[in-house]
C-alpha cells in the first residue's frame, strides 16, 4: 500500500482530462535535472514539441512543485545532488500517480531496474533525442483503452474502466498509476490469452519489438502486489515461461 | 598457432605431468629400497646358514675320520661296518679310499659325485670342503686325509634344507617388496594429489576471475611454501579487482560526463533544425554539418560504451525469443529504405533462442548499414537452421568485394580499410563491425566474411539456437 501522503494527492485524472480534452491543452512536464544547461535545452525542445515545462534543480524541489503546480508527467535524472533520483521517484510515487520517466547515463546498469522498482514508468538514456522523449511522453499520457464499459472482476477487486478505477468489494479504491491501470486494462481486454512482453511493450508503452522487457517485468511485479492476494504465488496474473503473461479467466 | 605456442605444445607432450613425476619418484625410490634391503637380508642369512652348517659338518667329519682310522687298523670287515653306518642318516654319503680299495656307505652312492679337484687336493694331504650339486640337490662335501693309513675320507651332506629355507626367505622378501612398492605407489599418488591440489585451486580461482568473478580468492594456507603462493595470488587478484573496479567507475564517469553535454547539444541542435527556415543559407549549411557530426559523435560514444559493456560482459539480457520472429523484426527495423530480399527458412519458425534482442538488432543495423555505406547496398538477408543447434544468417551485399588485404582485419576496432573501398560520405565510427563481432561473441556465436558467388560480400552470422518452441 502507499505510504500516508505528505501532501494531499492530486487527482491525476483531472489534469489528464485537461490534457486530452477536446481543446488539446498542453500537458506539463516536470524536469528534475540539476544541470541548468541540459534543463534549459530540454525545456526549449519540449516546448517546441508542444509541452509546457516546469524545472526543478533537485528532488526536493520537484516534489514541492508537484504539490503546487498541476503536473502531468515527471522526467527525473537519476544522478541528482542531495536526494538521489531513485529516492525522488519513490517520493513522487508516494504522493502522485503521474507517469515518471527516469533519465540514466547507463542503460546497462542496474539503475534502470532500481528506478523502475522505485516507481518509474519508463526510462530514457542520455544522450537522447528530444523527439524520442516526446514520443515516450505521448505514449505514457495516452488514456487507457476503455472500450467496454462493464465491470471486470479480478478476485476480490473490480476494475471499472469507465471510472478508471480499481475497487475493493467494500468500495475503497486501490491506488494504481496510469501505466499500471493501462497494463491491467490490456490484460483484461485479452483475458485468458497469453500476451507476450513485446505485445505489452507495444500496446502499453508504445515500444516496438526491441523495447526493454524489464519494464514489463517490473510493472507486472508491482501490479501483482496490488491485485494478487499473495504476490509471491500469483493466481491472477500468471507468468507463462518463454511466452509472456496471462490474466486468468473469470 | 604461433611458433612459441607450437613448441610449448610439443614440450608438453614430452614432459610428463607433475603428478606422474611425483608418483614415478615414489615408485623408483621404493623399488631401489626394496632391492637393497632384500639383497642385504638374503645374502646375510645365506652366509650365516652356510658357514654355520660348514662348521658343524667339518666337526662331524673330523670325528668320523678318527673313527675310520681305528676301523682301518682293525681290518676290512670293520671298515665296511663302520662306513655302512652312514647309510642310516638321510642325505649323507661317505667314501673311504685306502690304497686301491674303495668303500662306500651305500651301493647307490657314487664317488664321481665328489669333484675331481677336491679328490686331488685331499690326496695331496689337504683337508677340503666344497659345495656342489648331486642330482640337482645342493650338497656340501668334506674331504680329509687320514695320513697314518694313507687313506682319503670323503663325506657329503645334502644341504637341500638350507636351499629350501633360502627359497622361502626369497619368496617372503619378494612379497614384502611388492607390498612395499604398492604402498609407496599409493602414498605417491596421495602425495602427488596433495601437491597438485593447491595448483588446481589456483587454476580454479584464476578461471573464476577470468570469467568475471573478481572476488574469487584462495583460502589462506598454513603451509609456509604454499602460503607464499596463495598470498601473492590473492594480492594479485585484489590488485586486479581494484583496477577493474576503478576502470569501470572511470568508464561510467566518462560516460556520464560525455553524455550530459551531448544531451544539451543534441536538444539545442533539434531546436535549431526546427527553425532552420529562419537561418541564412550559410547558417543552414553549417547547421547540417553540425547535426551530421553530432549524430556521428553520439553514435561513436554509444558504440564505445557498448564495446566496453561487451568487454565486461555486463548488461547482457538474454531472453527466450522466437528465432524467425527475431530475424524478421531485426530486419524490418533496419530495412525500410533498402531494396533487399529477406528469406527466412521455414524450419526457423518453430525454433527458440536465447538472445539479447537489442544486441541482435545492433548486429543487423551495423551489417545492413555497412552494406549501404561500403558497398552498393544489400542484396539479401538469408536465415536458416544450421544443423540442430545453430542459426545461420547471411547478409549478402551488391559489392564491390572487400579487398583481400582488408578482409582479415575488417572486424578490428577502428579499422576502416584501404582508401579505395571507402566512401566519401561514410559516417561510420570504425567500430560497427567490431561491435558485430563482440555482440555475436556475447551470444556464443561467430561471424565471418566471404565472397558471394554474385561478386558481393557475404557476412555470415552464426547464433546458437535453443530447443523447439513449446506448443
Amino acid at each position: 500500500m502507499l505510504a500516508t501522503p505528505l501532501l494531499a494527492p492530486i487527482d491525476p485524472r483531472l489534469t489528464l482530462a485537461s490534457l486530452i480534452g477536446e481543446d488539446g491543452a498542453m500537458a506539463t512536464v516536470l524536469l528534475v535535472e540539476d544541470d541548468p544547461r541540459i534543463r534549459s535545452a530540454i525545456a526549449l525542445a519540449l516546448e517546441r514539441e508542444g509541452y509546457a515545462t516546469v524545472g526543478a534543480v533537485s528532488g526536493e524541489e520537484g516534489i514541492a512543485k508537484i504539490g503546487k503546480v498541476p503536473i502531468d508527467i515527471a522526467l527525473v535524472d537519476l544522478t541528482l545532488p542531495g536526494m538521489d533520483g531513485l529516492q525522488a521517484c519513490a517520493e513522487i510515487r508516494a504522493i502522485s500517480s503521474i507517469p515518471i520517466i527516469i533519465v540514466t547515463a547507463r542503460q546497462e546498469s542496474d539503475d534502470v531496474v532500481a528506478g523502475l522498482e522505485a516507481g518509474a514508468d519508463d526510462y530514457v538514456t542520455k544522450p537522447f533525442v528530444v523527439k524520442e522523449l516526446a514520443a515516450r511522453i505521448r505514449a505514457l499520457l495516452r488514456r487507457a483503452v476503455s472500450s467496454a464499459p462493464d465491470r471486470h472482476h479480478l478476485g476480490e477487486l473490480t476494475l471499472i474502466p469507465a471510472e478508471g478505477a480499481l475497487r475493493h468489494a467494500d468500495g475503497s479504491e486501490v491506488h494504481c498509476t496510469f501505466t499500471e491501470f493501462r497494463l491491467l486494462s490490456e490484460l483484461v481486454a485479452h483475458r485468458g490469452e497469453v500476451l507476450s512482453r513485446e505485445h505489452l511493450l507495444e500496446h502499453v508503452w508504445g515500444y516496438d519489438y526491441f523495447g526493454d522487457s524489464r519494464i514489463v517485468d517490473v510493472h507486472i511485479r508491482r501490479l501483482r502486489t496490488k491485485v494478487e492476494p499473495d504476490a509471491a504465488n500469483p493466481e491472477l496474473i500468471i507468468t507463462v515461461r518463454g511466452m509472456g503473461y496471462k490474466l486468468e479467466g473469470p | 598457432m604461433s611458433e612459441a605456442e607450437e613448441t610449448q605444445v610439443k614440450r608438453r607432450q614430452y614432459i610428463a605431468s607433475l603428478r606422474s613425476r611425483i608418483l614415478a619418484a615414489f615408485i623408483i625410490g621404493a623399488v631401489l629400497f626394496a632391492l637393497l634391503m632384500s639383497s642385504i637380508s638374503y645374502f646375510t642369512v645365506r652366509h650365516f646358514l652356510i658357514t654355520e652348517r660348514q662348521a658343524t659338518v667339518l666337526r662331524q667329519a673330523f670325528t668320523d675320520a678318527a673313527l675310520m682310522r681305528s676301523s682301518i687298523n682293525q681290518g676290512d670287515a670293520s671298515i665296511r661296518d663302520q662306513i655302512s653306518a652312514f647309510d642310516e642318516v638321510d642325505g649323507v654319503h661317505a667314501f673311504l679310499l685306502v690304497g686301491q680299495k674303495r668303500y662306500r656307505s651305500n651301493p647307490s652312492a657314487s664317488l664321481s659325485t665328489i669333484p675331481l679337484a677336491m679328490r686331488k687336493l685331499v690326496r695331496q694331504g689337504n683337508a677340503a670342503t666344497q659345495t656342489f650339486l648331486v642330482k640337482g640337490e645342493p650338497t656340501l662335501g668334506v674331504g680329509l686325509r687320514i695320513a697314518s693309513a694313507q687313506a682319503s675320507f670323503f663325506i657329503s651332506f645334502s644341504v637341500a634344507d638350507i636351499a629350501r629355507t633360502l627359497r622361502a626367505l626369497l619368496l617372503a622378501l619378494i612379497g614384502v617388496s611388492v607390498l612395499l612398492i604398492s604402498g609407496a605407489a599409493f602414498a605417491g599418488l596421495r602425495a602427488a594429489r596433495r601437491a597438485v591440489r593447491p595448483l588446481a585451486q589456483v587454476g580454479e580461482a584464476a578461471s573464476a576471475i577470468a570469467s568475471g568473478d573478481l572476488s574469487a580468492r584462495l583460502a589462506h594456507s598454513d603451509d609456509r611454501d604454499l602460503a607464499a603462493l596463495t598470498d601473492s595470488f590473492n594480492a594479485m587478484a585484489s590488485e586486479l579487482e581494484t583496477r577493474i573496479v576503478r576502470d569501470a567507475a572511470f568508464n561510467s564517469n566518462v560516460a556520464h560526463e560525455l553524455r550530459s553535454p551531448l544531451t544539451t547539444l543534441s536538444a539545442t541542435v533539434e531546436i535549431l533544425q526546427g527553425s532552420s527556415e529562419q537561418l541564412s543559407s550559410e547558417g543552414r549549411e553549417a547547421l547540417e554539418l553540425l547535426s551530421g557530426d553530432l549524430n556521428r559523435f553520439r553514435k561513436l560514444i554509444a558504440d564505445l560504451l557498448e564495446l566496453a559493456a561487451d568487454d565486461e560482459r555486463s548488461g547482457i539480457r538474454l531472453e527466450a525469443v522466437n528465432a524467425a520472429q527475431l530475424v524478421r523484426k531485426a530486419s524490418e527495423a533496419n530495412l525500410q529504405q533498402l531494396d533487399a530480399e529477406l528469406v527466412i527458412a521455414e524450419d526457423l519458425n518453430e525454433r527458440m533462442m536465447l538472445a539479447d534482442k537489442r544486441r541482435v538488432e545492433r548486429i543487423f543495423a551495423n551489417l545492413i548499414g555497412n552494406a549501404s555505406s561500403h558497398a552498393d547496398g544489400l542484396l539479401s538477408i538469408e536465415a536458416k537452421c544450421l544443423g540442430d543447434d545453430f542459426m545461420e544468417i547471411a547478409f549478402i551485399d551488391r559489392g564491390p568485394a572487400i579487398a583481400l588485404q582488408d578482409r582479415a582485419r575488417i572486424f578490428d576496432r577502428f579499422y576502416r580499410g584501404s582508401a579505395s573501398g571507402r566512401r566519401a560520405d561514410s559516417q561510420g565510427s570504425g567500430l560497427g563491425l567490431a561491435l558485430v563481432s563482440e555482440h555475436v561473441a556475447v551470444h556464443g556465436g561467430s561471424v565471418r566474411l566471404s565472397i558471394d558467388a554474385r561478386g558481393g560480400n557475404c557476412f555470415t552470422v552464426m547464433l546458437p539456437l535453443e530447443g523447439v518452441l513449446p506448443s
